[in-house]
């Protein structure tokens, strides 16, 4: 079974919690957790409850009760006479009738009887269309009496298995091929007793692993058509939201499309349930969060894995695809297709399922990766629409230059360099539909891998080039790729560099700075930035220049370029620690924004604003500025990175500001749309993930953080088949909050659990080689945090001396120990815990010689630097020794001085200082 | 990621018969259990309480010296044998009197009981044990969470349990159907959580 083991070994750890406890979980227990996977735990819990029955109903002994549900209670049930079985269903109504019954239970069972509405005409449905449907793979429906006011159906008992655990188990017990045989053949037989529905006009909704049952013989029988209705007519049970069962709908059912559904909608059904039995996973996993998965239901498309294709061939594989397509009109027209589809593979004739077409392809990329996809899907959409690429490229140089530049022979040249595109994008396309045959998910990063590595072999002419090299820049960054993105914009302005007018120059050079800052180099984003100031301090003020690609401004005036050109300075300023430039250039920045009468910009400013407040120490007027840059932008056209941007922003200025209620919205928000945009494994995505993670655990909502941030951690740790751990740094993130959220919530386990996430954290650190003193400094500070909750100060002390010596032996670097000494250090110094602790751990001639060392490492005016010299400053003024006492305070003094004087002031160092006063004697 | 245990097992501490404790929570717990199976199994309630006595007897004697084989299969394993020769020895007794016993819907034609009375095949009555089993776990989680959260989640949930859809309990609970979602994710991890550390505490 494709995954199987790893769920198993998963579940497996998790109920023990320790390899000592090992013990390989069963069979049974298996199938009571996997419960939870579906909704079959919520049938699990109602049907748990309910009242042990000894009584008779309409002549028949009742045995028990076998499911609540929306359609009414079902009970097994004997006919007395003739010792058959059978099952009956009531709506729950007069519920006095089985009350008066004799029940073993007492207390809970009260709890669980409560009247709903009732719905005959539900109820009279069910039984014409029983009544009607006489089949094999039905069930059959015996008699319909009355019994005291209630209506009773009495259909057949199925002694039987719900298909995705009949379909387990036969892939456990049999033969590969034969085990394939079955599952398809039970497929097809349950496909044509939904055919035969459908030829009758009534569609099922409702078909999902827990209503097909398959008995003896491996025959299947459906059940339930409680939800049944007609084709064509207004849905009766429901007249808005969904019916049926979340992770078994259709796109259609979750919109709430009522004129949408209809024989096709059962079609998705069938493809999932089949999906389900072929890969022994659900096409959409139920334990998403319910926003997630209607996301998922909508674009997402179930992978068949390589493990899944040993099992699973080809043609089969397609055959499941088409009938869970998204779009109601590329499934088979109904269930007798789709039956006739799976015969023919059994038969071992071709199946009329194929690989979909270029254009569709194409046509899907643009909607699974809208923002990111959309220049170079419109590209493959012109080629294969045969359309001219020429006359694209024609319109952009109009938009480039002035139209009267642009000569006959350039014309030609456009056209010469369009049949290049187009060989370019055909091989991209041919690569494209390898991957995308069976339904691999092909990312946004992997097309546009291929684009750039095919964009540098081929020769290309500079006009060419420059267009799509400006589109790829733009798309990496879309997609979250900023190195990438850079390099894109520095060849770019290579090309663009002799020619242009410096107005369109400036333009280049705002990408890169914007670029150069989310790729970690602010110095480069704060120099470039204010290149492009420089050339736009000479235009006249009425210049423009048309915007590209995915910018929402359509075209740029020298105000806006300058407006964000401060922008770009206030920014990286911040990432360098400048507070006061940086709140000076998101003034000015704010000023021009608004005179350039651009909501866009003037959001843009905002937000940017918001960080520099931020740094400055004022959080509160922070946040409110993040949110005004909300307010501002919403409604607008934004990119999704920009509109999210804003979101996300705003979001973590709430949590910093202590507002985490406040926070949520926005980053809830945020993460939808990264989710939608960039998927789930993209740095963006997670990287609000985390922040929501923070802001849930801020919240104190630390069930929902542990979750969220569970989920980025699983995400974020490499896969099999990947060589680096690109996103080592999320995952780290990940575990320091998710130390901090266990603590919180303290259930049992708790504190072990965040011992371990922080242990773990570090160890990320060590492995992922990530240079970054600030990931090791927050790393080991919260494993410290963790070990001073878990245990006693001398052995966290020998602990943080392991994984000082560890920092050391690893980085080869020995300021790297002298950074988790000063961390740890000051943390085990704190008042509460005795002076031996830290002592055991570290003594005053060691704190003064990894200051020294850290200054000299990484810096006086660093973050590490400034660690050494508050924890010397606490070792020297919880001595009791006079001469180190003197030097602590003249320590304090020259700090308060350096502080004051513009020292770090971003980080609100003079606060940490001031906190770490000792208390007066 | 190892974390040592140092909790020992509900079961495990059933080996110490003074753990008085351990007892009660050990009969509190699976009472219910042996109860619904002994109904379901066809027998008068009346009954059920004396198999459920007689059970909790017999364990008490043999559980000191229970050891968990793993060859012998799981502790529940051992229960549905212990449970299936009380109900055997009820009926045994209810049909001598009478000479009526065709009046049950018994399973299992096995009077003898214990491992021997183990014939080729499964035994019917364990299929339905460990459908009854499953069911007990839930129902214990479901009874904690009824304990612990909030009686307004606990009703939204109930709604839900009973297949109402999840704009009309938004309506009424003057809320939106995501906070009713939320409800129901919150009541599932919960559940999952207890029902796996039930599970746990039977090693």
């Amino acid at each position: 079974m494709g995954g199987e083991p790893t769920r198993a070994a998963t579940t497996q750890s998790r109920i023990t919690g320790s390899p000592d406890a090992l013990r390989a979980i069963d069979d049974l227990e298996r199938t009571a957790l996997a419960a939870f996977e579906s909704d079959a735990w919520m049938d699990r819990a109602s049907r748990s409850e309910a009242p042990v029955i000894v009584g008779e109903v309409a002549g028949y002994r009742l045995v028990r009760v076998v499911a609540r549900g929306a359609q009414g209670t079902v009970y097994e049930a004997v006919e007395p006479r003739t010792g058959r079985r059978v099952a009956i269903k009531r709506l729950i109504r007069n519920e006095d009738v089985l009350d008066a019954a004799k029940t073993v239970t007492s207390a809970a069972d009260a709890a669980t009887t409560c009247a709903i509405p009732i719905e005959d005409t539900r109820f009279a449905r069910e039984t014409s269309v029983l009544a009607a449907l006489a089949h094999p793979n039905i069930v059959s429906l015996l008699s319909a009496p009355e019994s005291d006011g209630a209506r009773l159906l009495v259909m057949e008992w199925i002694e039987g298995e719900s298909f995705d655990r009949w379909a387990d188990e036969v892939w456990t017990a049999r033969e590969p091929a034969d085990a394939l045989r079955v599952v398809v053949r039970a497929l097809a037989d349950t496909a044509r007793a939904v055919a035969v529905a459908h030829a009758i006009g009534i569609v099922h909704r409702d078909l999902k692993p827990t209503n097909v049952l398959v008995g003896a013989g491996d025959t299947p029988k459906v059940l339930d058509f409680g939800l049944a209705k007609e084709i064509g007519t207004v849905d009766a049970t429901r007249t808005q939201g969904f019916a049926g069962t979340p992770s078994w709908c259709s796109p259609e059912q979750i919109d709430g499309r009522a004129e949408a559904i209809d024989a096709r909608t059962d079609v998705h059904a069938l493809g999932l349930l089949a999906y389900r039995a072929l890969t022994g996973r659900a096409a959409f996993d139920p334990m998403l969060p319910i926003g997630t998965l209607f996301e998922a239901i909508r674009y997402a498309v179930p992978a068949f894995t390589a493990d899944d294709r040993r099992r699973v061939p080809t043609e089969l594989a397609l055959v499941v695809l088409r009938a869970m397509e998204k779009d109601p009109a590329r499934r088979y027209a109904n269930a007798s297709a789709l039956a006739d589809d799976l015969g023919r593979f059994l038969a071992g004739e071709p199946v009329e399922a194929h690989p979909p077409g270029a254009i569709y392809v194409a046509r899907t990329l643009v909607r699974r990766h809208r923002a990111a996809a959309t220049a170079l899907a419109v590209a493959l959409l012109a080629i294969f629409a045969g359309t001219a690429l020429a006359i694209m490229f024609a319109i952009d140089a109009t938009k480039a230059r002035d139209a009267e530049s642009i000569r006959a022979d350039e014309a030609v040249a456009a056209r010469v360099s369009a049949e290049r595109m187009n060989d370019y994008f055909r091989d991209l396309l041919a690569n494209l539909r390898e991957r995308d045959a069976v339904g691999t998910p092909t990312t946004a990063a992997e097309i546009i891998k291929v684009a750039v590595s095919s964009l540098d072999s081929r020769p290309t002419r500079p006009e060419l080039e420059r267009a799509l090299r400006e589109t790829l820049a733009q798309v990496l960054f879309e997609i979250g790729d900023y190195g990438g993105a850079l390099r894109q914009y520095e060849r770019l302005l290579e090309l663009v560099e002799a020619s242009e007018p410096p107005i369109e120059r400036a333009r280049v050079l705002l990408q890169i700075a914007g670029a150069s800052q989310f790729a970690g180099l602010p110095e480069n984003s704060n120099a470039y930035a204010k290149e492009a100031l420089a050339l736009l301090e000479g235009l006249p003020p009425d210049a423009t220049t048309a915007s590209r690609g995915s910018d929402p401004a359509p075209e740029l005036s020298v105000g806006a370029l300058r407006a964000r050109a401060y922008g770009s300075i206030s920014v990286s300023a911040m990432s360098l620690g400048r507070a006061a430039e940086a709140l000076a250039a998101a003034d000015e920045a704010l000023r021009l924004a608004e005179a350039s009468g651009s909501s866009y910009e003037v959001a843009s400013a905002l937000s940017k604003r918001a960080l520099a407040l931020e740094g400055s120490g004022d959080i509160g007027s922070a946040a409110e500025s993040g949110q005004r840059a909300v307010e501002t932008a919403r409604g607008l056209e934004l990119p999704p990175s920009e509109w999210t941007r804003l979101l996300h922003n705003a979001g973590i200025l709430f949590t910093a500001a202590a507002r985490p209620a406040e926070a949520i919205p926005f980053l809830d928000e945020a993460y939808a749309i990264r989710l939608r945009e960039f998927g789930e494994r993209n740095p963006r995505t997670l990287h609000t993930a985390i922040q929501r993670g923070y802001a849930l655990r801020s919240a104190s909502r630390a069930d929902e953080a542990v979750a969220a941030l569970e989920r980025v951690i699983e995400l974020a740790s490499p896969r099999a088949n990947e060589t680096g751990d690109a996103l080592a740094l999320h995952r780290q993130n990940a575990l320091r909050l998710i130390g901090a959220a266990y603590l919180q919530r303290g259930s049992e386990g708790d504190r072990a659990r965040a011992l371990q996430a922080n242990e773990v954290a570090v160890e990320t650190w060590f492995s992922a080689n990530l240079n970054s003193v600030d990931r090791l400094g927050s790393a080991v500070r919260s494993l410290t945090d963790s070990l001073i909750a878990d245990m006693d100060a001398p052995s966290a002390a020998a602990r943080l001396r392991a994984v000082a010596d560890r920092a050391s032996e690893v980085s080869g670097r020995p300021e790297a120990a002298a950074l988790v000494r000063a961390i740890a250090a000051r943390r085990l110094m704190e008042d509460r815990h005795p002076r031996d602790a830290w002592m055991s751990f570290t003594d005053v001639a060691t704190c003064r010689a990894d200051r020294t060392l850290l200054i000299e490492s990484y810096g006086a005016q660093s973050d590490a630097a400034f660690e050494g010299e508050l924890t010397l400053l606490r070792a020297l003024e919880r001595s009791d020794d006079p001469a180190l006492l003197a030097e602590g305070a003249a320590l304090r003094a020259s700090l308060t001085e350096r502080t004051d004087a513009g020292f770090g002031a971003a980080s609100g160092r003079s606060r940490q200082i001031e906190r770490m006063r000792p208390k007066a004697p | 990621m190892s974390v040592p245990s140092t909790q020992l097992t509900l079961i495990a501490r059933l080996q110490d018969p003074k753990d008085e404790r351990a007892w009660k929570r050990f009969e509190s717990r699976y009472r219910g259990l042996v109860l619904r199976f002994s109904v379901r199994q066809g027998l008068q309630p009346t009954d059920a309480e004396d198999v459920s006595q007689a059970v909790f007897a017999a364990l008490l004697r043999t559980m000191p010296t229970f050891r968990l084989d793993p060859e012998k299969g799981r502790f529940r394993n051992y229960l549905f044998r212990v449970v299936r020769n009380e109900i055997s020895r009820v009926r045994a007794k209810d049909a001598r009197p009478t000479g009526a016993a065709a009046a049950l819907p018994l399973h299992d034609g096995v009077v003898s009981g214990g491992d021997a009375g183990r014939e080729s095949g499964v035994d019917p009555s364990e299929k339905a044990f460990e459908e009854e089993w499953i069911n007990h776990h839930f129902r214990i989680a479901m009874a904690e969470i009824r304990r612990t959260f909030a009686s307004e989640s606990v009703a939204m949930f109930e709604r839900l349990m009973r297949g109402e859809p999840v704009e009309s309990i938004a309506m009424d609970c003057k809320t939106t159907p995501q906070a009713v979602h939320k409800v129901k994710q919150r009541i599932r991890d919960k559940m999952k959580a207890l029902v796996e550390r039930q599970i746990a505490d039977e090693a």
